[in-house]
């Protein structure tokens, strides 16, 4: 017997900012906000000659893809680097005097289904650390996987040494602010 | 600015192209859809009132615009549901939801992957868009165009483009034919269950309206 209507649409509020997921049908979708006396969020991206800033020129909304495949970061969101199956999608618009943000990862009906985290050497951009995770579930058990690597990183100066140039990365912070230690916080203010 | 030591030292605009969906050089090439990587894309631009006549309907930097105050609709087990819509508040319809946009396209799109549409207001200089994304069809799913009878609901007619193997290049010829072939039948209109003559269907594109057509337009 069917006792469950099918889901027919939802809706996700950027205004809201709460900075939760959801996770339905073929995307998840995260959204945040930043007053205007925080830094707004800056994407980052991996390539073969870097890292390349995605700095909003102006106060009109942007949209960018970021390629399936692609490690990306973005700074004061998460500190740790990812690689999704699938593309991602990061909206910004100002409204008022507040930055409002929203985070797409998906679209294929087959993807979301592989991330990996990774971090990135800041003096010569070399890619380390990097270690999958299968998603089965809700994206913010990717989340909490990537935060506690960091935790892990943290930890051990010998996890944060580039095995390219011998820098050792400073600590770096996982996805939830609030959570952060001390020593999170103050990664992610300086980033 | 942990990783300014790495910056990459050249502006974007001269090594990325297309990064930003919303550059106003940019914006133009989505007014249709664009599939681009794992998605399809559309941008358009949200006219500030409701169109008086098809001329104003037809006005704009692209071919397919928005007015403010369309509404948008879907139809689930309860029948047809009018579904709101709010600035910066992003809306997804599932796969398989049947959804319609009065004034905008004349007929029920299905589609087998999700559909995300998000409203950007205006900035001082530049108009709002609502941003269209839906997932790139792959295999043997497709999009499809219905109309769904005005009176009881019943599926009246239904065309089928496998987007997934034959991509995007054919779906406005198919819309079109699909389009025109609804409303060159009145048998195809009638609805089997309940005798009733459904209005005529039309395009995403206003500038390709038959008279009839833009008629119909500006009723649903």
């Amino acid at each position: 017997m069917v006792t469950a209507e099918p889901t027919l649409s939802f809706d996700v509020d950027v205004t809201a900012g709460d900075g939760r997921w959801a996770r339905k049908g073929h995307h998840a979708i995260w959204s945040g906000r930043r007053e205007a006396n925080e830094p707004p969020y800056v994407l980052h991206e991996w390539t073969e000659r870097g890292v390349r800033p995605f700095l909003r020129r102006d106060d009109n909304a942007h949209l960018r893809r970021v390629p399936a495949g692609t490690p990306y970061h973005i700074a004061r969101l998460f500190g740790f680097w990812v690689i999704n199956d699938v593309d991602a999608l990061l909206l910004s618009a100002k409204r008022g005097e507040t930055d409002y943000y929203m985070l797409v990862i998906g679209g294929r009906s087959d993807g979301l289904r592989h991330a990996t985290c990774l971090f990135v050497c800041p003096k010569c951009a070399a890619r380390f650390g990097e270690e999958g995770f299968e998603l089965r579930g809700k994206y913010e058990d990717f989340i909490a996987f990537a935060s506690k690597r960091v935790r892990a990183f943290n930890a051990e100066a010998s996890q944060r040494t580039c095995p390219k140039c011998g820098h050792v990365h400073p600590p770096t912070y996982g996805f939830d602010a609030e959570a952060d230690t001390a020593e999170e916080h103050a990664a992610r203010v300086a980033d | 600015m942990l990783y300014a030591d790495v910056y990459v030292d050249e502006p974007i605009e001269k090594i990325v192209d297309d990064w930003d969906f919303l550059h106003e050089k940019v914006l133009p090439k989505f007014m249709g859809f664009r599939p681009v990587g794992d998605g399809v894309y559309g941008m358009r631009q949200i006219l500030p009132e409701a169109p008086q006549s098809v001329d104003q309907q037809q006005r704009g930097s692209g071919p397919v615009i928005a007015v403010k105050n369309r509404r948008h609709y879907e139809i689930g087990p309860k029948g047809v549901v009018q579904v709101k819509r709010t600035p910066l508040v992003a809306h997804v319809t599932l796969a398989g939801t049947p959804h319609h946009t009065e004034f905008v396209y004349g007929y029920w799109h299905i589609n087998d992957v999700d559909e995300i549409s998000i409203d950007v207001p205006a900035a001082a200089d530049r108009p709002g868009y609502v941003i269209l994304m839906q997932g790139h069809p792959k295999g043997n799913e497709s999009d499809r165009i219905a109309w769904y009878c005005e009176q009881c609901t019943e599926l009246v007619y239904l065309s089928e483009l496998v987007t997934g193997n034959l991509g995007f290049k054919d779906f406005w010829n198919w819309e079109r034919t699909a389009v025109r072939d609804y409303n060159g039948d009145p048998k195809l209109r009638t609805c089997w269950n309940c005798g009733h003559v459904n209005r005529l269907g039309y395009l995403a594109f206003a500038t390709q309206d038959t008279p009839e057509e833009r008629e119909s337009r500006l009723k649903w």
